[in-house]
C-alpha cells in the first residue's frame, strides 16, 4: 500500500476534519439549536416544579447516573478508536439524545399517542400495549433525527456508517441518562411520597442493571442503518440493509417495552423475557458492530502501513492496531508482564500517530514528525526493541 | 500596504463552510434544506399535531350502573352511572394488572382515585398530601386549605378530608389507609361550583373502599382491612 491509499482512506473516512457546530447558514444548525433549546426550557420548568419536594431523590438520581453516564462514555469512546469523531460532534449528538430527543419530540408525541391509543381502541390496549407501539417510534426517530442532523452539520467527518453506530450509541447514552433520571423522579412520588429516596432508588437499580441494553444499543443500531439508507461519499447507499437495522432496533425496542403485556403480567415470564431479549440485542449490536467496523479498520491499515514501510511500526503492531481486542491484548501480552506496559504505550503512540497523520491529510508536518518520534522514544526504551 | 496572513485552522473552517451565493435559499445552505425540514415536520408532528388530534378526538367511556373501577390491586370504586372513565381501568379487565390512578369526570368535577402502599394514619396521609401538593404547585394550582374532617366509607371504615381551593378550582382530598394501603381521594370542580357536596360525588366516595375484605395482616390474622372507626 502507498501513501496514495493512505490519502484516500483519510477522504473515504473524513478521519481527522474537525467539526464546528456554529454554522449560520446551515439549516440544521437552527432545527438543532431549537429542538435543543425547547428541550432545555421543558426540563428546566418540570425540574423546577418538583425540586422542592422530591429534591433529595432528583439530586441522588441525577449523582448516580452522572457517574453511570461518564461509565458508559468512557467505554464508547474506547470503541472509536479508529477514525475517531471529533470531540465536539459526539458531545453534539449526546445533548440532542438528552435534551432534544427527550423533551422535544418523544415526551409529547409518546403522551398524545398514549391518549389517541386509549380513545380510540381502549383503556387496556393503551395500557399493555401502548408504550410498545409508540416509544419504538418516537424515540428512535428523535434520536435518529439528531444523528441526520449531524450528518449534515458535518458531511465530512460523517462518512461512514460506523461514524453513524458512534454517534447514536451517543446520542443514546444522553437519552438514557435522561430518561433514567425521569423514570427516578417519577417513582419519587410512590406511596405518597413518604419514601422518595426508597422508591426511586428502587428504579435506579432496576435501570441501571438494564440501561446498556436499552437506548444506547438501539440507537448505535439505528444510525448505523440510516447512514446506509442514506449513503455518503464514502459509504455507498444500502438501501435494504439500513431500513432492515432501523427496523430491528425499532422491534427490539417494541419487544423490550411490552415484556409485561406478552407475559400475561407473571413476574417470572417478565424476567425470562428482558433476559432473553436483551441478550439478543446484544447478539445484534455485536453483528453490526462487526460489519460496520471493517471498513475502518481497513482505513486504519491504509493509513498505517507506510510506516511500517518506513520501518516504524512492526507489521504485528500494525495488525493490533488495525485489529480487535484479540489482536491487541496478543500483541501487549507477546513481551510477557514486564514489556507490557511499553507494548500499551506503543498502540497509543500509534494511534496519535495515526490521528496526526489523518488530521494533517496525509502530509508530513512537524505535529506528525514529533508523535513519529514518541514511537521511536518508546522503541528505544526496550533492549528488545519493538 | 496590505499584508496576507498565513491561513490558520480558523481561516480554514470558514472556507469549509462558506455557502457560494448561488447555492442560497433565503440566506440558508439549499442542501441543508431538506434534513431540516424532514427533523421540523417530525418535531411539528409530536409538539403540533399530534397533541391537536388528541385534543379533538373525544374521551368517551361512559359508567354504567354497577361498573367498579379497580385502583392498583388492594382498592376499588362505584362510580356514578353516566360518569365518563377518563382513566384507569374496569375491575376484571386489566390483562397485565391495574394501574394505581383512576379518574372518572361526573357533572363538571373531576373524581380521582390514588392507591398506594403507605404505614401510616389517614390524618398522617392527609399531612403527606398537604406537604406534597404546597411544594409542588404554583399559586394557582388548588393547595389543601381547610382543616381535617373525619369521615366514614361505606363499609365503616374512617378516614379524613379537607377542603382544596385553588384559583380556578375547589373541592376536597380524602385520604383513608386501608392495611397498609393509602388512599387518595381527590374531587375538583370550578371555583364557582362546590361539587364536592353533590349526592353523587358524597356516594362516589364513600364507595371506595378495599378489594379484598378479611385478607390476612401482618400478623397472619384475618380481619376488616384498615378497621372501621
Amino acid at each position: 500500500m502507498t501513501t496514495a491509499a493512505r490519502q484516500a482512506a483519510i477522504e473515504r473516512t473524513g478521519w481527522g476534519n474537525g467539526f464546528s457546530l456554529w454554522q449560520p447558514r446551515n439549516a440544521c444548525f437552527w432545527v438543532y439549536a431549537g429542538v435543543v433549546g425547547y428541550g432545555l426550557w421543558f426540563a428546566y420548568n418540570l425540574v423546577d416544579s418538583q425540586v422542592r419536594v422530591y429534591g433529595p431523590a432528583l439530586g441522588t438520581s441525577a449523582l448516580i447516573f452522572a457517574v453511570y453516564g461518564l461509565l458508559l462514555w468512557w467505554f464508547t469512546a474506547r470503541i472509536d478508536r479508529y477514525s475517531r469523531q471529533p470531540r465536539g460532534l459526539v458531545i453534539a449528538g449526546f445533548v440532542w439524545g438528552g435534551l432534544g430527543a427527550t423533551w422535544t419530540i418523544a415526551v409529547h408525541a409518546n403522551t398524545s399517542m398514549l391518549h389517541l391509543y386509549q380513545k380510540l381502541v381502549s383503556p387496556e390496549f393503551s395500557l399493555d400495549w401502548g408504550a410498545g407501539l409508540t416509544a419504538p417510534v418516537f424515540e428512535e426517530l428523535g434520536k435518529g433525527s439528531g444523528v441526520l442532523l449531524l450528518m449534515f452539520l458535518a458531511p465530512r467527518v460523517v462518512r461512514t456508517a460506523y461514524d453513524g453506530f458512534i454517534l447514536g450509541a451517543f446520542t443514546g447514552l444522553g437519552f438514557e441518562i435522561v430518561e433514567d433520571i425521569l423514570y427516578a423522579l417519577r417513582s419519587a412520588p410512590d406511596e405518597f411520597g413518604s419514601h422518595q429516596l426508597a422508591t426511586s432508588l428502587h428504579t435506579d437499580v432496576l435501570r441501571l442493571v438494564t440501561g446498556f441494553s436499552s437506548h444506547i444499543l438501539y440507537s448505535a443500531v439505528f444510525c448505523a442503518g440510516l447512514v446506509y439508507l442514506l449513503g455518503t461519499p464514502g459509504q455507498r447507499r444500502r438501501p435494504v440493509l439500513g431500513p432492515v437495522l432501523m427496523l430491528t432496533a425499532m422491534v427490539l425496542h417494541f419487544l423490550w417495552d411490552s415484556t409485561t403485556a406478552l407475559s400475561g403480567g407473571d413476574g417470572l415470564v417478565v424476567v425470562v423475557l428482558m433476559v432473553v431479549i436483551s441478550l439478543v440485542a446484544i447478539a445484534i449490536v455485536i453483528t453490526v458492530f462487526r460489519v460496520t467496523v471493517r471498513p475502518e479498520r481497513d482505513a486504519m491499515r491504509a493509513v498505517m502501513q507506510p510506516e511500517v514501510d518506513t520501518g516504524v511500526l512492526t507489521p504485528v503492531e500494525l495488525d493490533a492496531l488495525a485489529g480487535g481486542w484479540r489482536q491487541r491484548h496478543r500483541y501487549r501480552a507477546a513481551g510477557g508482564l514486564r514489556d507490557r506496559r511499553r507494548r500499551r504505550h506503543r498502540l497509543a503512540a500509534a494511534h496519535d500517530l495515526a490521528d496526526q497523520i489523518a488530521k494533517a491529510g496525509g502530509r508530513d508536518t512537524r505535529r506528525v514528525q514529533v508523535t513519529r518520534s514518541e514511537l521511536a522514544r518508546l522503541a528505544l526504551s526496550s533492549p528488545e526493541g519493538p | 500596504m496590505t499584508q496576507t496572513a498565513a491561513p490558520g485552522p480558523g481561516r480554514h473552517r470558514r472556507r469549509e463552510h462558506w455557502v457560494p451565493v448561488e447555492r442560497r435559499l433565503l440566506g440558508l445552505d439549499r442542501r441543508t434544506l431538506v434534513p431540516a425540514g424532514l427533523v421540523a415536520l417530525l418535531v411539528a408532528l409530536a409538539l403540533g399535531i399530534l397533541p391537536a388530534v388528541d385534543a379533538a378526538v373525544p374521551l368517551h367511556d361512559p359508567v354504567r350502573a354497577g361498573d367498579v373501577v379497580q385502583v392498583g390491586p388492594d382498592v376499588q370504586f362505584s362510580p356514578a352511572a353516566g360518569a365518563n372513565l377518563v382513566s384507569g381501568l374496569r375491575r376484571s379487565t386489566g390483562g397485565a394488572g391495574y394501574p394505581n390512578r383512576a379518574s372518572v369526570t361526573y357533572e363538571g368535577a373531576r373524581f380521582t382515585v390514588t392507591a398506594d402502599r403507605y404505614d401510616g394514619t389517614p390524618e398522617q396521609l392527609l399531612a403527606q398530601i398537604r406537604t406534597t401538593d404546597a411544594g409542588l404547585r404554583g399559586n394557582g394550582d388548588p393547595r389543601v386549605t381547610g382543616k381535617p374532617v373525619a369521615i366514614l366509607n361505606g363499609s365503616g371504615q374512617r378516614g379524613v378530608t379537607a377542603q382544596v381551593n385553588g384559583a380556578h378550582t375547589r373541592g376536597l382530598v380524602a385520604a383513608f389507609v386501608f392495611d397498609r394501603t393509602g388512599v387518595e381521594i381527590e374531587v375538583l370542580g370550578p371555583a364557582t361550583v362546590d361539587v364536592s357536596s353533590a349526592p353523587a360525588i358524597t356516594g362516589m366516595i364513600r364507595s371506595v373502599q378495599p378489594t379484598r375484605e378479611g385478607r390476612p395482616t401482618r400478623e397472619g390474622r384475618p380481619t376488616r382491612e384498615g378497621g372501621g372507626a
